[in-house]
């Protein structure tokens, strides 16, 4: 029979054990993605050269480090056996990758080329071909073997032995999960760097003519296997995420609820579709510069602004003029005539592409671009400032940077009180509505037919109310000018024998009319026990 | 924002701004939209949740008081994961407080129930609960953290049954029987006699002389009525230093056992301690005038769960004169404390004088004892050494108390 917490620890491993298969299925895929934007950039460079199975070989050599990681993680480095088990290893890997090479090109061709290594080994075996995927699969099998590294540094085992001996394991370095993220975005660094390398057109380039970039669609050129290497880190980055918190809370003997594995998965498919939504809708071209779309903007403003000053001279002309036009005189000879002056023309955007129907279309797709481009990027920057204020205490030493703070500071005191304006007029709104309800219920407390019905906020006042008609009624009626504790104190004295029921009552009453927090339906029983005690009394007092 | 999130950022925007092409934006907008989005949703998660925690609030020493938590998502959105963590004291939770890691979904609520055990009297706080969530990716910075409102268990302090006490009285008109024959109450007929010259004629049954032929009297119980007001002596100073903690905790014992057995009785019990009462806004516990009935009883108990010793606490031979004044004839003063001075004998031969009566109760270690009983023997009062609970269960089964 195993323990409570031997339970918890198979529990917490069997979760670790699923999340470890998915996070070798999401590596195995990035460098499957990896492996197709090499290719493609490969393509880019060298138009006749394919390298398509660069994907399949970096899917499979990724697999097969997993599956030899806890192996290899047995045996002490250099050793016999780990000597031994590495070369038997890839001289596996080399048959794989051969075959692999090979039948990209088709059986045929597979066959043609066995017979030739027998002749000349060297030549026919080693091709350049066969090289190039040596070099990307012993990346990637570096690349795995670090990644493995660290997710192992972030699961269970870790922390249990860093448990069991009580030492900090690995003080001087940043915590693992930071680790894997800096190795996975280096690497989509790299990707990036190829697809956009990609897209250079490197003979015009060096030719000195024009058309240096190449007119590629988005998942043209790399761009497909980049896009899907990020989305696969952030999913890689999800469940990393939760072998973190899965162990830290195990180290607290946090008790897990079961269903979280499962919603932990579904919610990062969740987000990351809702975020490939988004970001399809916002949008990625402009047709016209930052400095152009500024301009625009600032000569839409201006001749909104002389329109409404126009409109305005008109009305005072008119109203002017009103006297001399009733009375059938003439207006006055310097009387000027004041008209609506149109908006300054505004001239349309220049004409990027001929395709582009509607330049107003354009001016709007640029002013959303580049504000939701700057917005993103300054709110990202700022972030970051605020997060590292080593580097915020170094920018302050640069000369200049007090005019730029106060600018900042300037423009997010201006967003910042807009916002509290409007924030505030909502709450107004909210506290006048919610003023009005309750004086409603206040007044319209011999309305109410079932007590039932009444919340339990309202059960309190009704009671209190009560309380101040029987008051009433028994000749202890309360003055205008008196303050519920006032009263209270008038009634403890008169009737000493509840004078605790009096208290808690108008307590009570009190907080459900003052306070704003939610009152138990516990609390209003409470008061309706005080109630039927003081009416007793004062039924007594009457008889 | 991680740091390693940043450098590749200023390189995709640069490769943007170079390219001008669809791709980078879309990356540009991915790698900042999980950021964003991310914390975002943490935000909005941690606003959207309420919860409710019900419980009994009041509990007598020993029981088992079960707490259920509503913990509810009010928001459309989805709660990944939620860790809630109660704080509350170690003695009623033991070293492991309530904690628990769940997820929510949309508009979802969860229900957990966690049971708490009242090991100590007290004045408890339930709570506050603190919850925290983050993102899913961990790049939304650091995680969000929220903290709730504590609600409050009352724990009574333990009542030892007693069955036998002695308390002096003089109230003639009551419902306790007294063994001296001093008053007599005309509503408890004990029984008849034939008349003797010198018996008052209001004595005469007459109903009984008629079917008798004979001149009968009644014969009547004597009684009294003890009305009683327990003074509890909280000043720190008061009880041996050794000795302190368990000696007031006894006098809060004996406090509550005294008026407990009081109202079983059906007489009346108040209470005036000079000890710290949290709920008080001077934290000066409130004089409990004597009153009788089961209702007043719970109220001198949440004062007695409630109370907490002082340190620089009112004069209780100040706090007596005070009071007594206004306490009828007749009144018995039980004062229970952990040293006796000369202003305090005083003050309560001053009762004694204007009709009331004294006890006077030792709790705990006490120096100088038989000396104390020598002194207020003088001046009638009895004083009662209790020094555990084993001491309190004999005197409350009539048994005398060695010291």
């Amino acid at each position: 029979m195993m323990n409570k917490e031997d339970q918890y620890i198979e529990a917490s491993r069997l979760n670790e054990r699923t999340h470890r298969f998915i996070s070798a299925a999401l590596v195995s895929l990035m460098m499957a993605s990896a492996g197709l934007t090499v290719a493609q950039f490969g393509h880019q460079m060298v138009p006749y050269w394919n390298g398509g199975y660069l994907a399949v070989i970096g899917f499979l050599i990724a697999l097969e480090r997993f599956y030899s990681h806890r192996m290899l993680k047995k045996l002490s480095i250099f050793t016999r056996e780990w000597i031994v088990l590495i070369s038997t290893q890839w001289v596996v890997n080399f048959i794989v990758i051969k075959l692999i090479v090979t039948l990209s090109k088709g059986w045929d061709v597979l066959l043609d080329e066995i017979p030739l290594w027998q002749r000349s080994f060297g030549e026919s075996f080693f091709t350049s071909d066969f090289l190039i995927a040596i070099i990307f699969a012993f990346s990637v099998w570096i690349l795995v073997g670090i990644i493995t590294e660290l997710l192992d540094e972030m699961g269970l085992d870790a922390a249990l032995i860093a448990r069991e001996v009580m030492v900090s394991v690995g003080q001087e370095q940043a915590p693992p999960r930071q680790r894997l993220m800096a190795t996975v975005f280096a690497v989509g660094g790299v990707l990036m760097f190829l697809t956009a390398a990609a897209r250079v057109d490197t003979r015009a380039l060096f030719a000195n003519e024009s058309g240096v970039l190449r007119q590629l669609s988005p998942l043209e050129g790399g761009g497909g296997g980049t896009l899907l290497y990020f989305l696969l880190v952030f999913v890689l980055l999800s469940q990393a995420r939760y072998i973190t918190l899965n162990t830290r809370w195990f180290l607290q003997g946090v008790p897990v609820s079961r269903s979280i594995a499962a919603n932990w998965a579904i919610y990062s498919i969740g987000f990351l579709i809702l975020l490939a939504l988004i970001v399809s809708v916002l949008p990625t071209s402009y047709s016209l510069g930052l400095l152009s779309v500024l301009g625009y903007l600032i000569d839409i403003i201006m001749g909104l602004i002389i329109l409404i000053f126009g409109l305005i001279l008109t009305i005072v002309g008119l109203l002017a003029a009103l006297p001399f036009l009733l009375f059938g005189l003439d207006k006055p000879a310097n009387l000027p005539t004041y008209m609506v002056r149109p908006p300054v023309e505004t001239p349309p955007p220049p004409m990027i592409t001929e395709s582009t129907p509607l330049p107003w279309l354009d001016l709007l797709k640029s002013i959303l671009f580049w504000s939701v481009f700057l917005t993103v990027i300054g709110y990202s920057i700022a972030q970051y400032l605020r997060q590292h204020e080593e580097i915020l205490d170094g920018l302050r030493k640069i000369p200049g940077w007090k005019i730029v703070a106060a600018l900042w500071h300037w423009i997010s005191g201006l967003f910042g009180g807009l916002n509290r304006r409007f924030a505030g007029v909502i709450e107004a709104g909210r506290t006048r509505l919610r003023s009005q309800r309750d004086s409603a219920y206040a007044r319209g407390f011999s309305r109410f037919t079932s007590l039932r019905r009444l919340s339990p906020r309202q059960k309190v006042l009704f009671y209190y109310h009560a309380l101040l008609r029987r008051g009433d009624e028994t000749g202890l009626p309360r003055k205008r000018s008196q303050t519920p504790e006032e009263y209270s104190a008038v009634l403890e004295r008169s009737l000493p024998t509840v004078e605790n029921e009096i208290t808690s009552l108008t307590d009570a009453f009190s907080e459900a009319r003052y306070s704003r927090h939610l009152i138990e339906p516990d609390d209003a029983n409470h008061v309706r026990t005080y109630w039927e005690q003081i009416r007793r009394v004062f039924r007594g007092r009457r008889g | 924002m991680s740091g390693d999130y940043l450098p590749l950022l200023i390189f995709l925007i640069f490769v943007a701004a170079f390219l001008r092409d669809d791709f980078a934006f879309t990356l540009v907008y991915l790698l900042v939209g999980v950021f964003l989005v991310g914390s975002w949703w943490s935000r909005r998660s941690i606003a959207g949740i309420t919860y409710k925690r019900k419980f009994l609030s009041r509990a007598f020493l020993g029981e088992k008081i079960k707490v259920e938590l509503e913990i509810n998502n009010t928001k459309w959105l989805p709660v990944p994961w939620l860790r809630i963590r109660e704080g509350m004291s170690v003695q009623l939770s033991g070293p492991d407080a309530f904690n628990r890691v769940l997820t929510l979904a949309s508009r979802a609520k969860e229900n957990l129930t966690y049971t708490l055990e009242a090991r100590k009297r007290g004045y408890y706080p339930i709570g506050p609960l603190f919850i925290s969530t983050g993102d899913l990716m961990g790049l939304g910075g650091a995680d969000l953290q929220s903290e709730g409102q504590a609600e409050y268990l009352t724990v009574y302090p333990k009542v030892v049954p007693l069955t036998q006490l002695k308390f002096p009285s003089q109230s003639p008109l009551g419902t306790l029987r007294y063994t001296q024959p001093i008053f007599e109450d005309p509503t408890r007929v004990m029984g008849k006699r034939d008349y003797i010259a010198g018996d008052s004629l209001r004595r005469v049954d007459w109903k009984t002389t008629a079917i008798t032929g004979r001149m009968q009297v009644k014969l009547f119980e004597p009684s009294i009525a003890l009305e009683t007001v327990v003074f509890l002596d909280l000043e720190a100073l008061s009880y041996h230093y050794r000795t302190r903690i368990d000696s007031t905790e006894l006098a809060i014992v004996i406090a509550a056992s005294i008026s407990n057995w009081i109202t079983d009785k059906g007489q009346t019990v108040g209470l005036f301690t000079n000890g710290e009462d949290p709920l008080t806004p001077d934290g000066k516990a409130r004089f409990l005038p004597p009153r009788r009935g089961k209702g007043h009883l719970m109220r001198v108990l949440e004062t007695l769960a409630r109370i907490q010793t002082v340190n620089d606490g009112e004069n209780l031979a100040g706090q007596i004169q005070k009071q007594r004044v206004y306490l009828p004839w007749g009144t018995t003063l039980v004062l229970i404390t952990g040293s006796v001075d000369k202003s305090l004998l005083g003050e309560l031969y001053q009762a004694r004088r204007a009709g009331q009566n004294a006890v006077i109760i030792i709790s705990g270690r006490a120096v100088g004892v038989k000396t104390i009983q020598t002194r207020a023997g003088y001046f009638g009062i009895p004083v009662i050494p209790i020094s555990n609970e084993d001491d309190l269960e004999r005197w409350g089964r009539g048994r005398i108390v060695s010291v």
